[in-house]
């Protein structure tokens, strides 16, 4: 194969893995929204929440892999404490409100973090196992991590897909519930479900903040950058649609990966051209509903 | 016979695989109320917001007044002069009556540089709202809108309409959840409103309809099934047969 | 839709007679202060036009606020000044037609997408700005000579005071006029209910597109002051924080009554002040205050004040 083609290719092996990685943060943020209607404003606190909690433990217990398994029931912890001091009296609330008081959590978050940890960029060095390159030609190579980052997502992806098609409550994510009804009449524990997708919504987002570390380090702001490109998947995937999540997620790091490559004067402003562009054809997003 | 105001050939409405409206052709006269009736899932309310241009017809046309209206918006429809009731009370429930038909009014104005005057030298939309307020026999319209009694708030839903000052009106289900003396005064009105409109009348209050209605069309599964004067529908047998029930 | 309680007005009419009155013995370090917030209650209400007359929750207004501010600069010779009396319009008129373009894009959208796309929209300026040299990027311009007015002189702290008074006071009564129009009704009819009016006869994309056109060239305004006031410009300017703070204020004042974000400027501002006075992680603070705010006090300063009428009156 040309140099040309094999990095074109390292190019989309890079768009696919920032896609995936972005996939599970949008996906718990559009889960959220789909099923319990809440807006969540700090959910990329939730990623930058596990991309610390990954370093901390990462460098106490010396191993990235028992860190993430640490960490995952932690975060998970974290948020199902926030879900019943803060959000629960949100649902009955306008989006407004939820928009708000998520803003607070946020600026919140963002103070305890640079108590906690300081303000300083931390990386953390990738787990031996997966150090190396996989040779593709003469010059170039891929990372070996990168891959196992975007098989990893596409294991969840698949575990996401099983949810969806197979258990009573991916039928009502499917159907688009955002009402309490429609989910009641599938005859599951309303308070249940809503603990369950705000749990697993954090679970994603903590988890790709912690397999996002080795490559992307930990650094101040690291929630706000994520969450509002997920902002821009969700709107352009449709709101409540996993499989929007998945081909917005897709396109955005593609869009963004080439955009650096071949314009990086625009750098960063691709992937709103791009939500401009899909609004200006679907208000909806792709697989949205009507704008209601 | 006159000339018809609102005339529908062929009106379709798909989703999907399944036709909600299925070649419906109707016809409405000033002086004259058309009734449409049927079973629910007729297609009823799907042909109400089809010609009010909330839907957009997959097929057929719509013509008023020699224009054709077929997939025009709402709002472009309705400053032409048709306007629609709801079946569920659709006001602004924050504002009172009055506020409510005084804003039905305004929406004849269309934009200009009218809006940037005080609202309070409107005079002219305060008394369109008073005199639809009278119209339809709602006192003083101050209290407000969300408080009022069901019975009430169908009476604004239709004096909503009246104070766009349309043609046509189109009312769905306007007896819907009433009681007797309700029912029948709001009939009393609908019949005197006839004179100066053409109106389409969905109903499932087969008293009202056969005492006030000029024409019926029975729809089923989306289609027409008859179509006529009341007294050829009430006796006709396939009728009676899909809707009014069996025997005379 | 209720005609405001001569209370509301004896109270506003107060404030400000308090404020022409308070240079004379305040002194510059307050003035300044001040100065401030009445710039930021610019923003605020043409914020509160958007969310509280209008139904359209805004997450980025900052754009238009930092399109006035760069605008500033961008008409300012280097070591000269502007002509205030040209680039203040020019940037209002900048903020508008931006104002006007992202409103064509986003009006089309509706509830929480409406939320996101805003939030977005602002920081693709963001973005913009940080990357572009020509506009300093993250390290943001400098403003080296207010502009000049011939009247009056911004540099002069008193002064300046009383230009942010006569901004604040004239965007107050401008948007006061405003509502009290058949256009206002329009627009709280659209906030009440919006598929309705469109049924009755209302191109209400068009009555929505004006009034976000109108908030950004306000937003504008304020952004221009304050760029004129602490003469540095930068990309946080467009950011979601200074969003969410706008927001935050209209909400906390009370909402739909224009008087609410100048009390939510106020008691933002001065929070902040004192809060960064006190330590560096004032955002901790900041945070728990908003979000108490929120579970506890929905309906904003003025609904306590409303709520405290309604027992005695």
């Amino acid at each position: 194969m040309s140099d040309s083609l094999v990095f074109f290719l390292i190019q989309v092996l890079n768009g696919v893995q920032e896609g995936l990685l972005l996939f599970l943060v949008a996906s718990g943020l559009t889960l959220v929204f789909g099923i319990m209607g809440v807006i969540n404003l700090a959910h990329g606190s939730f990623y930058m929440l596990g991309a610390y909690l990954a370093y901390a433990l990462t460098q106490l217990t010396g191993n990235l892999f028992f860190a993430v398994l640490l960490a995952v029931p932690l975060a998970v912890v974290f948020g199902l404490a926030l879900e019943a001091l803060l959000f629960r009296p949100l649902y009955a609330r306008d989006h407004l409100y939820q928009v708000l008081l998520t803003y607070g959590l946020i600026l919140a978050l963002e103070e305890m973090r640079s108590l906690v940890f300081g303000d300083d960029v931390h990386g953390v060095a990738l787990p031996r196992a997966l150090d190396f390159s996989i040779h593709l030609t003469g010059a170039l190579s891929y990372p070996a991590y990168r891959l196992f980052m975007s098989a990893m997502c596409l294991v969840i992806a698949g575990g996401l897909w099983l949810l969806i098609q197979k258990t009573r409550l991916g039928m009502a994510i499917r159907a688009g519930a955002s009402n309490r009804e429609m989910v009641q009449s599938l005859g599951i524990d309303i308070a249940w479900i809503y603990r369950a997708v705000f749990a697993l919504g954090v679970a994603l987002a903590a988890f790709a903040g912690m397999i996002a570390v080795p490559v992307a380090s930990v650094f101040p702001g690291m929630g706000n950058q994520i969450l509002i490109i997920s902002f821009v998947v969700v709107v352009i995937g449709g709101i409540g649609s996993i499989k929007g999540a998945f081909l917005g997620s897709l396109l955005i790091g593609l869009a963004d990966t080439f955009g650096q490559v071949f314009a990086p004067q625009l750098a960063g402003m691709t992937v709103y051209v791009l939500m401009a562009a899909v609004l200006l054809w679907r208000p909806a997003g792709l697989f949205g509903g009507n704008p209601r | 016979m006159a000339e018809p105001v609102l005339a529908a050939r062929g009106l379709a409405r798909r989703f999907g695989g399944l036709a909600a409206v299925d070649g419906v052709s109707l016809a409405l006269q000033r002086g004259r109320i058309h009734a449409v009736i049927g079973p629910n899932g007729a297609g009823k309310s799907t042909l109400v917001n089809l010609l009010s241009g909330e839907l957009a017809p997959s097929a057929g046309s719509v013509r008023f007044e020699n224009l054709e209206i077929a997939g025009m918006t709402p709002a472009r429809i309705a400053r032409l002069g048709i306007a629609r009731s709801y079946q569920r009370v659709n006001v602004f429930a924050g504002f009172s009556a009055f506020e409510n038909c005084r804003l039905a009014a305004q929406a004849r104005l269309g934009a200009g540089l009218r809006l940037l005057l005080p609202a309070r030298t409107a005079r002219d939309l305060d008394a369109a709202a008073d005199r639809a307020l009278r119209l339809v026999g709602l006192g003083p319209g101050g209290r407000e809108a969300g408080k009022l009694s069901h019975g009430e708030q169908r009476q604004l839903e239709i004096a909503m309409t009246l104070a766009t000052s349309p043609k046509v009106l189109l009312l769905d289900e306007p007896l819907a959840g009433m009681g007797a003396s309700e029912s029948a005064r709001m009939t009393r009105l609908i019949k005197s409103l006839a004179r100066d409109h053409a109106i389409l009348l969905i109903e499932h209050d087969m008293d009202a309809v056969f005492s006030i209605a000029d024409q019926l069309t029975v729809m089923v599964e989306g289609k027409v099934l008859k179509s006529g004067r009341p007294r050829a529908i009430r006796n006709s047998r396939a009728v009676r047969r899909a809707y009014l029930g069996g025997g005379a | 839709m209720k005609t405001r309680a001569p209370i509301e007005t004896a109270l506003l009419a107060l404030g400000l007679v308090a404020l022409l009155l308070f240079p004379l013995l305040g002194a510059k370090f307050y003035l300044q202060l001040f100065a401030k917030i009445m710039i930021m209650a610019v923003f605020a209400m043409s914020l509160d036009l958007l969310v509280g007359y209008a139904g359209l929750v805004s997450f980025g207004h900052a754009a238009f606020f930092g399109i006035g501010a760069y605008m500033l600069w961008w008409l300012s010779p280097q070591y000269a000044a502007a002509n205030f009396w040209f680039s203040l319009p020019a940037a209002m008129a900048a903020a508008a037609l931006a104002a006007l373009a992202v409103g064509l894009l986003v009006l089309r959208c509706s509830g929480v997408y409406f939320i996101m796309v805003t939030l977005a929209f602002a920081q693709m300026f963001f973005y913009f700005a940080t990357g572009s040299k020509f506009f300093g990027g993250s390290d943001g311009v400098y403003i080296y000579v207010k502009p000049v007015s011939g009247l009056f002189n911004l540099g002069d702290a008193a002064q300046f005071y009383y230009v942010a008074l006569t901004a604040m006071a004239g965007t107050y009564l401008l948007l006061r006029g405003l509502i009290g129009t058949l256009f206002g009704r329009a627009l709280l009819g659209i906030r009440g209910n919006e598929q309705r009016m469109r049924s009755l006869g209302f191109s209400t994309f068009g009555y929505k597109l004006a009034a976000f056109a109108l908030a950004g060239a306000l937003a504008g305004l304020a952004g221009y002051l304050d760029a004129a006031q602490f003469g540095f410009v930068n990309p946080d300017l467009f950011g979601w924080r200074l969003s969410g703070l706008a927001l935050m204020m209209v909400i906390l004042g009370g909402m739909g009554t224009l008087y609410g974000p100048i009390l939510g400027a106020f008691v933002l501002v001065l929070l902040q002040d004192t809060l960064s006075d006190a330590t560096r992680h004032w955002l901790l603070p900041m945070g728990v205050f908003i979000i108490l705010a929120v579970l506890f006090l929905p309906r904003g300063v003025s609904g306590l004040l409303k709520r405290a009428e309604g027992k005695n009156g």
